[in-house]
């Protein structure tokens, strides 16, 4: 009671911050919607607000007047930039250079066009698209800077949108992700696949095939709401037809029609890509227990589509839910079997590569 | 009768303009298509089935690989910013584990060739680089889209990356490799190529 003056100016004083935050967040949108080069910023993460301040690259300190200089932070969630000690700067050809950072013992190194100002202590200002994944580091951090030349990674024409690294996401929650990627792993090899290889052993492969496209197809509101959202019209086009088509001549979606004979692809969008397609980057990697590797981004991606999901609702019941979804995977990994057997072959480290592959294949997603 | 000649004279030069037009652009595509379709040949060769075939079919496998895939470039840039700091031999002991690794994977996937389709859908060429891209179309009706990265050598147009599904090959070792490195050392990631190419 006695607290009640005080909590009511802070919830005038919260309402106002929400208030505020909602209009920026308003502006971020409505930026992100009008500028094409804002959402290639966005897969720079958190990283990207504070420190990627877009394409022109500076060949020379002189290029940018002093008061532009972004500040670099003194902490950031992502990356802390704090306290530069000392930096070397080489000239470049592409007017752009490779730092390395030291974090404590751990050397990490971010790759892009980065111009670092001698005699500017706490300023560097980055550019351009070639984020490293930097982890928390506590003590000094050394910048030091290497032609691309010797690099040999931005010597490919920097206009081809294909050819825009970026590195690696950010990973702090590594020894979490690890213990519930080795859970995953033992439960594909234990469970998932034993049960996969006796369903595929049992139902031929045509009907394997059959019962993915029919839960492909009632999937079609995911796809065709993150079409809309994201302003892709031919697509929510293509999802409707598909939909009339394979639900009536497909016999439910069985037979994917619309694909074999009139060249109607499905559209593969979801919620994670729309939050990409307005510049969220992917946060940090979450490896989750059961649904395996996902971002902060895509986490959020999932919850929002597993609301316009139709088997949400026509599904009702934690154990019948568990079963259909199962039933799904089961169905999907009867017609995987081998692929994660032969990343596992072939990696050095499978929870990088996997990390790797997954932050990857999500901006290549993003960027169609 | 002039107006004739000037006709067929303009008609031979758009001819061999058009020619040597469609020579460039589909260079690097013909290299991939080259190999791809030598490879698919290898596999199905009725001559070369069953297990006990397996190691000349390997051979056959990796020497066609070999001719068109640029190892120097790809080790370079797997490992990036490690490479300057190697030594002479430590980079061409690295540069063959690499290339075993990179066999050693390829050889699986093709192995496990059973009748994908593979479409050449087009590709870009800019001074000495190029893309070219190709879908592989599974039984199960699903597209793989492939990216292969080109660069002209003076051997010709050799690969040096290929991405599948947006996954690029170079840039998922550089990470894994980047991060052993970070963890341990170059030697441990050396260590650990070997055990991974010997098993």
């Amino acid at each position: 009671m006695r607290n009640r003056g005080h909590r009511n100016g802070k919830d005038e004083e919260m309402k106002g911050k929400i208030c505020r935050i909602g209009k920026i967040c308003l502006l971020v949108v409505l930026c992100a919607a009008l500028f094409p080069g804002a959402q290639a910023l966005g897969h720079l993460g958190p990283l990207g607000s504070s420190l990627a301040v877009g394409p022109p690259l500076y060949k020379t300190p002189g290029d940018l007047p002093v008061s532009r200089l972004p500040r670099v932070r003194e902490t950031d969630p992502a990356i802390e930039l704090a306290r530069i000690s000392h930096y070397q700067m080489e000239k470049m050809d592409h007017g752009r250079l490779v730092v390395a950072m030291r974090l404590g013992k751990r050397l990490d190194f971010l790759t892009g066009a980065t111009s670092v100002f001698p005699g500017r202590e706490n300023n560097a200002l980055m550019t351009g698209p070639d984020y490293a994944g930097i982890s928390h580091g506590e003590d000094e951090i050394q910048l030091s800077a290497a032609s691309f030349e010797d690099e040999k990674v931005v010597e490919e024409p920097e206009n081809w949108n294909e050819d825009v690294r970026r590195e690696t996401i950010a990973d702090p929650l590594e020894p979490m992700n690890r213990v519930f990627f080795a859970f995953n792993d033992k439960l594909y090899f234990w469970v998932l696949k034993p049960v996969a290889r006796g369903y595929r052993y049992v139902i031929p492969e045509p009907f394997r095939v059959g019962i993915r496209n029919m839960f492909t197809n009632i999937a079609m509101p995911i796809r065709a709401a993150n079409c809309l959202l994201q302003g892709k019209i031919t697509g929510l086009g293509r999802e409707l037809l598909r939909f009339v088509i394979n639900s009536t001549a497909g016999f439910l979606g069985f037979a994917d029609i619309a694909k074999r004979d009139m060249n109607l692809d499905s559209q593969d969008e979801d919620f994670g890509q729309t939050l990409g397609f307005f510049g969220a980057g992917p946060g940090i990697f979450i490896n989750w227990p059961i649904f395996g590797p996902s971002s902060i981004r895509d986490t959020f991606g999932l919850v929002g589509d597993f609301f316009v999901d139709p088997l949400t609702y026509l599904v009702s019941g934690t154990e019948k839910t568990i079963a259909v979804r199962g039933g799904d995977r089961v169905n999907r990994t009867s017609l995987s079997i081998g692929d994660y057997e032969a990343l596992k072959k072939s990696a050095l480290d499978p929870y990088v590569s996997v990390r790797d592959a997954y932050f990857q294949y999500r901006r290549s997603k993003i960027e169609k | 009768m002039y107006r004739k000649m000037v006709w067929q004279a303009l008609f031979c030069m758009v001819l061999t303009v058009a020619c040597s037009i469609s020579a460039f652009a589909g260079e690097p595509t013909e290299v991939i298509r080259k190999t791809t379709d030598k490879i698919i040949a290898i596999v199905k060769d009725p001559a070369l089935q069953g297990p006990e075939k397996k190691r000349e079919r390997e051979r056959l496998i990796r020497a066609a690989a070999e001719e068109i895939f640029d190892k120097e470039e790809m080790s370079m840039r797997t490992l990036a910013r490690h490479w300057r700091e190697r030594t002479p031999a430590e980079k061409k002991e690295f540069m063959e584990l690499f290339e075993d690794l990179l066999e050693k994977t390829y050889i699986d996937r093709v192995e496990g060739y059973s009748g994908e389709k593979v479409v050449y859908e087009g590709e870009r060429v800019e001074g000495n680089y190029a893309l070219v891209k190709v879908d592989i179309m599974t039984k199960q009706q699903t597209k793989i889209p492939v990216l292969y990265r080109l660069k002209k050598k003076k051997a010709g147009w050799l690969v040096y990356d290929l991405s599948i599904e947006g996954v690029s090959l170079v840039n998922n070792y550089r990470t894994q490799f980047n991060s052993i490195i970070m963890r341990s050392s170059f030697k441990n990631l050396i260590e650990k190529l070997k055990e991974k190419v010997e098993k």
